[in-house]
């Protein structure tokens, strides 16, 4: 019976093809577009979850503050084993775990100098970084040794420094003086997106060195876990957790580290540690609105175009209808019922909502790997905002499943006042119609 | 020709009855095309506006026209810094040269010499404002004034000072949980210089040798103090006459000019604002902001929420600024605006205070504007609200040319903003620094530093100083070749207290001549024009001035110049024009259908046309003319509407900028966006464009339609 339907709605559609071919097309361009924007803001979550998760926060982080006086503050965990315990306790999710020193400093070669942020990490117990970061020159077991920095392609362009060179670190400490450290360049690394601009990683113990700290210190520990989507809930429990195993918690605050450090806890009135926990998100927060102005972009954008096609589509099928007027007459007068009448021409619609979806869908996903075969560099200006250097979109399946069904319900939803439209005909009037 | 004119009447005629005869297609039509004029109209005033913004921010701030620099350069000029951080330039090495060849090109107005970077700014921490408080006292009183209350004033100035004291050696103390034990043995004469200073002995003879005792106290306790810290400044060095002759949006608002050829700096307003005010009074502004321009509540906003907390539970800022008179005076107006009891002895007038404090930082939507006034009136005036004051003294500190930390004390002779641009981050944060200034700072040679190494050389042998380490040698500061452990400070060793501001005013009251403040290296040169407007033909004279006079430099125009910032604005009209272009690319489809189904129930009066004797051509024209006039027609009343969207948003105030980012884009906290003649022509050409080209189809299918044909079909 159904079968007979579709067949109906199909013969229907293909009878005025080149009409339904353009509104098919239509509506295939603007899933098109759904589905190349989703590409593309996939793509820019991806690069900076793969590209910030390894080099500057885990999925949840357990980092804090250490403040001598209750003026000045630095980014420091003391006593990270027990911290470390007590968080491997409470988060069973826990895939693995870094520890990672956090600091800032102007690093100088013989010809230039950059401002660097510096992480202290212990490189054996790394196994995501060796996965992430692709080398260019040297090698990573380099850093295992004492003295040595790893740097990326644009900074060791930008400070004239190869392997086997020297450069002098030099950081402000709370006193405003500047303590400094020579370290020589173990390995350079191939870029990885923007953050990759201005991180250098160097051994924990030379970070520690640099500003004079004990081996019980470190900056931050680095949860990552097996599920990245729960690290909401996992950071709401350890900050619980963590709290009553006795520590001093921060309250929660969606804002990268650096930003508390320079902008609230100094002048917060606690001296001593305490312990701040956060999500990769929450570290990301300085460049996730260029995520979500993209995607008010892509809303308002579709949201335009949607309403076109509808407006396309109802007078397609007021057309239609007025067409067949006389055949619906004649159906009714044979006995269809009025839901079927309208069940047709809802079909009809689908039919063509679900032809245009899929055809967009898959011009959209054409295009998407087009585009990452192609390797478009993205000019610096833009690279801010999209936080690749080369143009990449990433295709889910089921985004773009998502997108072709959520246009073919528009277009479906969209029939509904037309065919109801239809279904009310009377057989008498509308077989009396002419034309 | 009569006949001509009197076809095209009928044809006239014809396609308006044909417009009002199937009302249902026109309004689909019309609506479309009236949204996407709307659209278009609305949209690229808009980005006008923004393009305006930021050239008049950019061009009137800081870059003028057009910019210069070696073009030896490693890095393209970018005077809001790149991705890397600053660029990287190869300094000019002549400024002087420079400015005589630009002044012989005829539009060129003023020629400005810049170094743009970054530093560190050490301000004065809470101790040193405190002794100075008690150094006054000390000083009145050895000028003989044995009065009751300059007695009252010294104990309690004393006071405060002693309680400070022994609440850093408590704080540094905790320190050891952190450090390492190298450090703790490096900093045994400053332990032991604590001790002493919390001693009773130290206080016991304080009286009788005040001076000796603020000495040791200057010298060896405050500089242990760890709270001024430091914060980070954007800055342009330059002269500073020619850069206000040049920028004339350029206005001091708080302070002076700096004195013609003198040393000294304009902090930006808007970095003081964010970076130097009293972080409490700052969160409090940002409140009110929040709750005018962007309607924000308290209690439905988390960062509101989070901003009251913030203020209620970090009130130490305030209260380690008051001493106990100050705080007694300010215990005693909150009790009043509040409106809390008067408890005639409170046990603890600290915790009194801090309660008070609590209470009046506990605000809602109800009580804040109140709140608000309270601090400004009531406790402002007892407080510095910025950690540097106008006439202070500040001291800077970069990385020199061979990378060892040089700084320069700077006195600070007011706060500078921009006209218009009060609240652009973009414009507001930069602070001005006199040139020569800047080339100490940065190790480029200055007169006076040729003459010391001069000197040195002559005093020590020909031992070899080049410029790039000139300044490490000159201060000894280069590590000692027995250190070469991988930590070793590097810091020029600072005079303290009494010499270092006697040095300091001495450097402070030179003046120095044109000659010497263009006789030097600069990194770059902005050029403001005489008419802004001949921008590109200027630019080709300069660079044949600059060639002819073989100087190897770049010319780049003021948006080539601001780097990513300039590409900003090019982006966002390459987003709108894309948006507007798929928009009416799918327009396009929906109305070319929508014609195309009017014109097939045409067929049988089309063909009556035809047979009556119409001419193909006529049919054509009289479809086209249809659909032209609904595009016409709708377009304009879209334009129309359009400008009617612009003009509402202007009356009421322009889209408030609701973050940062927003006030950076629209250079102000509102975007009031203003209509061009350019925006509502191209919207209706590209309406008209779009209305013909989807009329095209429909009309040479009509045109096709021969009398036959229509006549046989049944529809």
């Amino acid at each position: 019976m159904i079968l007979i339907d579709f067949q109906i709605a199909a013969r229907n559609l293909l009878k005025h093809t080149k009409r339904n071919l353009l509104l098919g097309g239509a509506i295939a361009a603007v899933t098109a577009l759904l589905v190349v924007m989703g590409a593309l803001t996939q793509g820019i979550r991806s690069a900076m979850l793969e590209s910030a998760s390894t080099l500057m926060t885990g999925h949840v982080n357990v980092g804090g503050f250490f403040k001598i006086t209750s003026g000045s503050s630095a980014p420091l965990v003391t006593d990270y084993r027990k911290v470390l315990a007590d968080a491997r306790r409470l988060v069973p999710e826990i895939d693995y775990v870094t520890v990672r020193g956090r600091g800032w400093a102007k690093g100088v070669s013989e010809r230039a100098s950059m401002d660097l942020v510096l992480a202290g990490v212990d490189i054996a117990r790394e196994p995501g970084f060796r996965r992430v970061v692709r080398l260019k020159e040297g090698s990573l077991e380099e850093l295992t040794k004492p003295g040595t920095i790893l740097l990326f392609e644009d900074q060791a362009r930008r400070l004239e420094v190869r392997v086997g060179d020297a450069i002098t670190l030099s950081a402000p400490t709370a006193r405003g003086m500047n303590n400094t450290a020579d370290v020589r360049v173990g390995a350079i690394a191939r870029n990885l997106g923007i953050l990759s601009s201005f991180n250098a990683f160097l051994p924990s113990d030379t970070l520690r060195q640099l500003y004079q700290l004990n081996a019980n210190t470190t900056g931050a520990l680095h949860l990552y876990l097996k599920d990245v989507t729960k690290s909401g809930q996992v950071a709401a429990r350890l900050r619980e957790g963590l709290a009553r195993a006795g520590w001093r918690v921060m309250d929660a605050d969606p804002k990268p580290y650096w930003e508390k450090l320079m902008g609230k806890v100094n002048s917060e009135d606690w001296v001593g540690q305490k312990l701040d926990v956060t999500t990769w998100e929450d570290e990301l927060t300085f460049i996730s609105w260029i995520l979500k102005a993209i995607l008010g972009l892509t809303g308002v954008l579709i949201f335009i175009l949607l309403v076109i096609v509808v407006i396309g589509i109802l007078n397609t099928l007021a057309i239609a209808i007025r067409e067949r007027t006389r055949e619906i007459g004649t159906l009714r007068a044979i006995g269809m019922q009025r839901g079927k009448v309208l069940w047709l021409f809802l079909l009809e619609a689908a039919l063509l909502g679900l032809g245009g979806g899929a055809a967009g869908a898959l011009a959209g996903v054409a295009l998407a790997s087009g585009v990452n075969a192609a390797r478009i560099a993205v000019p610096e200006g833009v690279q801010m905002f999209l936080m690749q250097q080369h143009l990449t979109m990433t295709v889910l399946g089921r985004a773009v499943v998502g997108d072709a069904l959520f246009i073919a319900a528009v277009t479906t939803v969209a029939a509904v006042v037309p065919a109801l439209h239809a279904a009310r005909l009377k057989p008498v009037t509308a077989m009396h119609h002419i034309g | 020709m009569r006949s001509r004119v009197g076809a095209g009447g009928v044809l006239l005629q014809i396609a308006f009855r044909n417009l009002f005869a199937s009302k249902a297609k026109t309004f689909i039509v019309g609506g479309i095309i009236l949204f996407g004029a709307l659209l278009v109209v609305v949209g690229s005033s808009l980005v006008d506006t923004v393009d305006r913004g930021m050239r008049g921010s950019i061009q009137g701030s800081l870059a003028g026209q057009l910019q210069i620099y070696s073009a030896r350069s490693k890095d393209d000029l970018a005077l809001y810094g790149g991705m890397m951080g600053e660029s990287q330039l190869e300094p000019i090495e002549d400024f002087a040269s420079l400015k005589r060849v630009l002044e012989r090109v005829p539009n060129v107005k003023d020629v400005v010499p810049m170094g743009i970077d970054q530093a560190m700014v050490a301000t004065g921490n809470e101790f040193d404002v405190a002794l100075e408080k008690l150094r006054a006292d000390v000083r009145r009183r050895l000028g003989g004034d044995q009065g009751a209350q300059a007695a009252l004033q010294y104990d309690s100035h004393k006071a405060h000072v002693r309680r400070m004291t022994v609440l850093l050696d408590q704080e540094l103390n905790g320190a050891r949980a952190i450090v390492d034990d190298n450090l703790i043995r490096e900093r045994a004469r400053e332990i032991a210089d604590r001790a002493h200073a919390v001693s009773e002995a130290f206080w016991a003879g304080f009286d009788a040798e005040p001076l000796g005792g603020l000495e040791f106290l200057e010298n060896r306790i405050a500089p242990q103090s760890l709270s001024g810290g430091f914060t980070f400044i954007r800055y342009a060095g330059t002269d500073l006459d020619a850069y206000r002759r040049a920028f004339d949006r350029m206005r001091i608002v708080e302070g002076t000019e700096v004195p013609k050829g003198q040393r000294g700096i304009l902090l930006g307003k808007l970095y003081a604002e964010d970076w130097l005010k009293l972080k409490t009074a700052r969160r409090l502004d940002k409140i009110r902001d929040a709750r005018r321009v962007n309607h924000k509540r308290i209690a439905t906003d988390e960062e509101l929420q989070r901003w009251v907390k913030e203020n209620q539970t970090q009130t130490r800022d305030v209260l380690l600024q008051l001493d106990p008179i100050q705080a007694r005076i300010a215990a005693e107006r909150l009790r009043n605006a509040l409106g809390r009891a008067t408890t005639s002895r409170p046990a603890d007038p600290d915790q009194e205070l801090r309660d008070l404090l609590v209470d009046l930082f506990t605000t809602d939507d109800a009580n804040f504007d109140a709140r608000y006034a309270i601090f400004y009136e009531q406790l402002a005036p007892l407080l510095q609200l910025y950690m540097v004051r106008v006439g202070d003294t500040v001291t800077i500190k970069a990385p020199a040319h061979s990378g060892y930390m040089n700084s320069v004390n700077l006195k600070v002779y007011g706060f500078v903003e921009f006209r218009g641009l009060e609240k652009s981050a973009l414009a507001g944060i930069m602070s001005l620094m006199d040139i020569v200034s800047w080339r100490d700072l940065y190790g480029y040679l200055t007169a006076e530093k040729a003459a010391e190494i001069r000197a040195l050389k002559a005093s020590s042998g020909a031992r070899d100083v080049s410029r790039e380490n000139a300044e490490a040698e000159l201060f000894g500061a280069a590590p000692s070749a027995g250190e070469t452990a991988s930590a070793s400070r590097i810091e020029v060793p600072a005079l303290v207290g009494a010499a270092q501001r006697k040095a300091d005013a001495a450097l402070f009251s030179r003046v120095y001549s044109p000659a010497e403040i263009d006789g030097g290296v600069a990194l770059n040169a902005a050029v403001t024009l005489l008419d802004p407007r001949k921008l590109r033909e200027t630019a080709r004279e300069v660079r044949v001035a600059l060639a002819a006079a073989k100087m190897d430099m770049k010319v780049v125009d003021w948006q080539q110049a601001s780097g990513m910032v300039g590409q900003f604005i090019s982006l966002a009209r390459v987003v709108l024009y894309t948006a507007v272009f798929i928009i009416f690319a799918v327009a396009l489809v929906v109305i070319n259908n929508a014609m195309v189904m009017a014109t097939l129930q045409r067929v049988k009066e089309i063909g009556t046309i035809r047979a009556i004797g119409a001419q193909k051509r006529f049919v054509l024209a009289m479809l086209l003319l249809e659909t032209s006039a609904v595009g016409l027609a709708f377009g304009a009343l879209g334009a129309l509407l359009g400008a009617g969207v612009v003009w509402l948003i202007r009356a009421r105030g322009g889209i408030p900028a609701t973050n940062d980012q927003l006030y950076f884009f629209y250079s102000g906290p509102s975007l009031v966006p203003e209509l061009g003649a350019v925006s509502l022509v191209v919207s209706l050409a590209i309406v008209i464009v779009v209305s013909v080209l989807s009329g095209l189809y429909p009309a040479l299918i009509a045109s096709r339609v021969t009398p036959v044909e229509a006549m046989q079909s049944d529809e």
